[in-house]
């Protein structure tokens, strides 16, 4: 049984969360331990979903970091494409990705951009639901995801040309 | 290949927390668990929450006016300015994080004990011979961040022996390091040069702020 509103498995999946919009462990965890004493310190006493206002909380004081270090949110601001109005997450559902382009692309992006991936494939959010954890326009999330998709697409494709050649050599 | 879902996933779980950090932020939850039946409101102060909250903010727009106004300032300084200020907000965040002191990670009087234990910063703790830190013992340490980079926070405390002969109690000084990015942090002293620490006060604290092989440190005191 766990001391307080989050058990073990809660702490980890916010420190993954965390984790996508810092890319350092010392930033994640230090995210993670004052948004929990901001959320302990004020909270309600039995809040309607926990972890979706432990998370806000931890996107917020993120947020403000960023403002604080005079670092522009460039990719809060995209500007919609027409083509995105049609597409959602359902989009990146067939790009096969090796491990290894993964992992390059991942430390690549910014971390608004990890952040919607994870909510996506770790928590199953919709992009409207992405949407309005990062208090942006459904239609930005959409270009966001657009955008995501020629990026991860266009690596896929380098990669599955590489694999016969590699076989072949 | 597999599919992006799946390599995601694969991806971010495989990241988790330390047992010592879920350890942690476990005793953190169950401390507030215990605080909470001296300073809950009940329940008749939380109905009204929603209206005192509209009431305030209604009471607070003034004030958000102008803070937009000293934000917009803040965001586009004067060129001149900006180097001060950079130097400034290094030392009111190392002087907020000193005043809300968090329990070490590890306890050790011996730097190398605590550079084994902080092995995944991304450069080396350093001990220094500068006179700052001089009569000074390590307490121990933890991982921190400075700016949104990765730091080591030791915790430094003068010889007893000292504080006691000379009647001061001059308490506990933590000092911070991270890696030197000179773009990152700007032109700082450098000891290597011989050049002296820059001397800031922050938030009623004073704040040392020197570079030494390739490291950064701030060092945060009470006088």
């Amino acid at each position: 049984m766990a001391d307080g509103p989050f058990d073990r498995a809660m702490l980890n999946r916010l420190y993954r969360y965390c984790l996508a919009l810092t890319k350092h462990e010392a930033a994640a965890y230090d995210l993670l331990q004052d948004g929990l004493e901001r959320y302990l310190r004020s909270a309600p006493a039995d809040p309607d979903d926990p972890m979706a206002l432990l998370r806000r909380i931890l996107r917020n004081r993120f947020v403000d970091g960023l403002r604080n270090r005079g670092e522009q949110l460039l990719s809060e601001a995209v500007p919609l494409e027409p083509e995105c109005l049609a597409i959602g997450f359902g989009s990146l559902e067939d790009i096969a990705i090796t491990t290894q382009t993964l992992e390059q692309i991942w430390d690549r992006l910014g971390p608004f951009d990890r952040e919607l991936l994870l909510l996506w494939a770790l928590e199953g959010r919709t992009a409207r639901e992405v949407a309005e954890l990062q208090g942006v326009p459904h239609g930005t999330v959409l270009a966001r995801i657009h955008r995501l998709r020629r990026r991860l697409s266009a690596q896929a494709e380098q990669d599955a040309d590489a694999i016969p050649a590699r076989g072949n050599g | 290949m597999s599919n992006l879902r799946e390599a995601l996933r694969q991806r971010i779980e495989r990241d988790r927390l330390s047992e010592e950090r879920l350890a942690a932020l476990e005793a953190l939850q169950a401390r507030a668990e215990r605080a909470v039946p001296a300073t809950a409101p009940g329940p008749a102060s939380t109905q009204h929450q929603p209206w005192r909250t509209r009431r305030w903010a209604l009471a607070a727009l003034p004030l958000v006016v102008v803070l937009l106004v000293v934000l917009w300032w803040w965001q586009f300084p004067p060129p001149e300015q900006s180097e001060a200020t950079r130097l400034a907000q290094i030392a009111d965040e190392v002087a907020g994080q000193h005043l809300h002191l968090k329990p070490l990670e590890v306890e050790a009087g011996d730097l190398d004990q605590v550079r084994r234990y902080l092995n995944q910063l991304d450069f080396r703790p350093l001990a220094s011979d500068a006179p700052a830190l001089a009569d000074l013992n390590l307490q121990g340490g933890r991982y921190c961040s400075i700016q949104g980079v990765p730091a080591a926070q030791l915790r430094l405390r003068p010889d007893a022996s000292q504080g006691e002969a000379s009647g001061e109690d001059v308490g506990v000084q933590t000092l911070y390091q991270a890696r030197y990015d000179p773009e990152h942090h700007g032109p700082l002293p450098d000891r290597d040069r011989g050049e002296a620490p820059v001397r800031l006060r922050a938030r009623g604290l004073t704040v040392l702020l020197w570079v030494e092989g390739g490291v950064v440190f701030a060092l945060v005191r009470d006088d």
